[in-house]
């Protein structure tokens, strides 16, 4: 024990010594750190605010379609649905006894690029992200009345609207459809930030979608007919068809033999996906370019501590005789081992502890910007367990690394003795 | 420890007796000694040679014919094909490697042509090195001085090196004043035995001389027999006794 701390001793020492070359060398581990953890970091929140968009809902019902294609409009509000499915079908849905709550929802319209969602109250009642949280209005209230919207955070932020603001829907999602300017709405509420899709969208009633679309048919107003808002505030406005609906169960258990009962019953043709197993598909399909971003911060990583092992090896050449005059004073070539083998384990773990903490800094200074900007939540939390792993990994690698120089030093040490001609 | 190592004690204190003792355990005993690298034509033999305790030997002869190979075989570095070296009457060829890094700790002490100092550490740590691997020669500087630190200061003072050059890198003290530190460090815990491969050929020629002596000097104060290798005859006459290398290696 002794021995092993005047090694540790003499290794720092040589290390001081050392100090200008032994920096780059922990510059480059810190920053192979600061990439691999870093990425590992946005991966694990990008993959959660994704998988996790949509919580507690055991069933997404739309019209027959792929499941991708189903959660992409249902749970992201991307793209729109081919078909829509019957109003009177999501009814016998939510009338089954399995069923707890349902939540319908239908799309279609935009609000410069950002998509319109109608609903009913029970969307704020119901809808869970991430791990079951509820849905919190930051100002005002739900939507009550038709022609009343209440915004995502994020869209409230970006386009600068507050309560009280007049809103124009967009028929389509396209920038040159026409407007339903003849009945605009009035912002009533701002969601709380969610990290989810839901804070990129507004939310109406369904009565106010049928409302909007009360003289229009196949996509353009009908020329020469047209219903003001209050007429069209006393018509019939219970819709006809709805895009998708969201099915929370009473009990999880019977999520099958409702999907199977679902697809296959009688009735209208309907798809019943699960939301957690369809984001899990779509999330690999999309982590391909995770995978190619992972093998170019390994392969920089590599890198860095290839660096490592050849600027000690370099070294090497001038501490021979250094060596030689350990080995003089009885150090056994075991020592000279864990010498040099001690200096690439502290150059590492240095490195590491560097590259976290300034990786710590970077989320701190940066981590509102992307999430201002990308809607990526990344939050300055303690390491997880998978990066504390990565953290180690690179730790241990570091050390193996430096196990090629200390090896030769440790064969130099056994064939030059204390002879090495200088 | 065996009953036979007396260590340092019975040197120090100077036991009634202890000298008839110390005859009989020679600081170097080599005998039918034969060595060969595995593809070289290069061969030593050396039948017989010994270097009594604290006797002082000057082996001369020129670059290259074997002195540095039979140091590293002495050192215990090299292992020889057949004969056997003794150390301060312990039989070298029993011992396995790393038993042999820690008997050469123990054991001896050396000091090179140039390059004898660590550039890291400053003259005291380089001086108090054997002590750090060495747990008897630890001991025996704490015997002797009170602690290893004041046995390094002592040395250092003996060998005419000012305590305002503690503080001082190594690197820049001039290549007499490393020669010294070095000899500090070979003497440091009083080892049976010093090894010098020519220590003075780095040093000028006036250097020379007083360096030998001063070494010399110090040995006998210590107690350690000293092995002084160079190619320098004229400083052959210093010591207790000269040998020429050619005389020894029989090939």
């Amino acid at each position: 024990m002794k021995r092993f701390g005047t090694l540790v001793g003499l290794a720092l020492k040589s290390a001081w010594n050392r100090r200008l070359t032994l920096f780059l060398i922990v510059l480059s581990v810190s920053l192979s750190t600061i990439l691999l953890v870093g990425l590992e970091r946005v991966r694990g929140q990008v993959r959660t605010a994704f998988v996790q968009a949509i919580s507690g809902t055991d069933l997404v019902v739309g019209a027959r379609g792929g499941q991708i294609q189903i959660i992409l409009y249902a749970v992201f509000h991307l793209g729109g649905a081919t078909n829509n499915m019957g109003w009177d079908s999501a009814q016998k849905i939510a009338q089954r006894s399995e069923v707890a709550w349902t939540i319908p929802i239908s799309m279609g319209d935009s609000h410069r690029g950002y998509p319109v969602v109608a609903t009913t109250g029970d969307f704020f009642k119901f809808f869970r992200y991430r791990r079951g949280l509820e849905l919190k209005l930051a100002k005002g209230r739900e939507f009550g009345d038709i022609f009343e919207v209440v915004l995502g955070s994020e869209l409230a932020r970006k386009l600068n609207y507050d309560l009280g603001q007049s809103v124009v829907l967009r028929h389509g999602l396209g920038a040159v459809a026409p407007e339903h300017s003849d009945k605009p709405f009035t912002v009533v509420g701002v969601l709380a930030p969610t990290g989810s899709p839901v804070d990129r969208s507004l939310y109406i009633n369904l009565e106010s979608m049928e409302a909007i679309h009360i003289d229009w048919r196949g996509g353009a107003p009908i020329r020469g007919f047209s219903v003001s808002a209050e007429r069209a505030r006393k018509m019939n406005l219970t819709p006809k068809t709805i895009t998708a609906l969201l099915v929370g169960l009473k009990n999880r258990r019977d999520v099958f033999n409702l999907q199977r009962e679902l697809q296959s019953g009688p009735g209208e043709a309907l798809s019943a996906v699960m939301p957690g197993v369809a984001l899990d598909q779509l999330w690999r399909i999309l982590g391909t370019g995770e995978k190619v971003l992972w093998l170019v911060s390994i392969l920089v990583t590599a890198t860095g501590l290839m660096g490592l092992i050849s600027s000690v090896l370099a070294g090497l050449g001038e501490r021979r005789r250094e060596l030689a005059i350990l080995r003089s004073v009885g150090a056994r070539p075991f020592d000279i081992l864990t010498l040099l083998s001690l200096e690439s384990l502290a150059l590492t773990v240095a490195g590491v502890l560097i590259g976290l903490s300034v990786l710590a800094f970077i989320i701190a200074v940066l981590g509102p910007v992307i999430s201002d900007n990308y809607g990526v939540v990344i939050d300055l939390s303690p390491p997880t367990a998978r990066e504390w792993l990565l953290s180690l990994a690179i730790v241990a690698a570091g050390y193996l690394a430096g196990l090629v120089p200390a090896i030769r030093a440790y064969f130099l040490s056994l064939g030059d003795g204390l002879s090495v001609s200088v | 420890m065996s009953e036979l190592d007396l260590g340092p004690v019975a040197r120090d204190e100077k036991v009634p007796g202890a000298e008839a003792l110390l005859a009989e355990r020679p600081a170097v005993r080599v005998k039918d000694l034969s060595f060969s690298w595995p593809r070289g034509s290069f061969r030593l033999r050396v039948k017989s040679f010994e270097v009594k305790a604290g006797e002082r030997v000057f082996i001369s002869g020129p670059s290259g014919c074997g002195k540095s190979t039979f140091l590293s075989l002495i050192a215990g570095i090299l292992r020889p094909r057949e004969g056997e070296i003794s150390i301060d009457g312990q039989d070298l060829a029993v011992k396995s490697g790393p038993k042999r890094d820690k008997f050469r700790g123990d054991k001896l002490g050396f000091i090179f042509q140039q390059f004898n100092l660590v550039p890291y550490l400053n003259i005291l740590e380089n001086v108090m090195l054997p002590c750090r691997f060495s747990q008897v020669r630890n001991e025996s500087a704490v015997r002797a001085s009170g602690s290893a630190a004041k046995a390094a200061r002592d040395l250092i003072a003996r060998l005419e090196l000012g305590e305002d050059l503690f503080d001082r890198p190594v690197s820049r003290l001039s290549v007499g004043q490393q020669q010294r530190v070095a000899a500090a460090r070979a003497l440091m815990g009083r080892p049976p035995l010093l090894v010098a491969d020519e220590p003075t050929s780095a040093l000028d020629a006036d250097l020379r001389l007083s360096f030998l002596r001063l070494l010399a000097q110090e040995c006998r104060e210590a107690g350690s027999a000293l092995l002084f290798v160079s190619h320098d005859r004229s400083l052959a006459g210093e010591l207790d006794r000269a040998v020429e290398f050619k005389d020894l290696n029989e090939t």
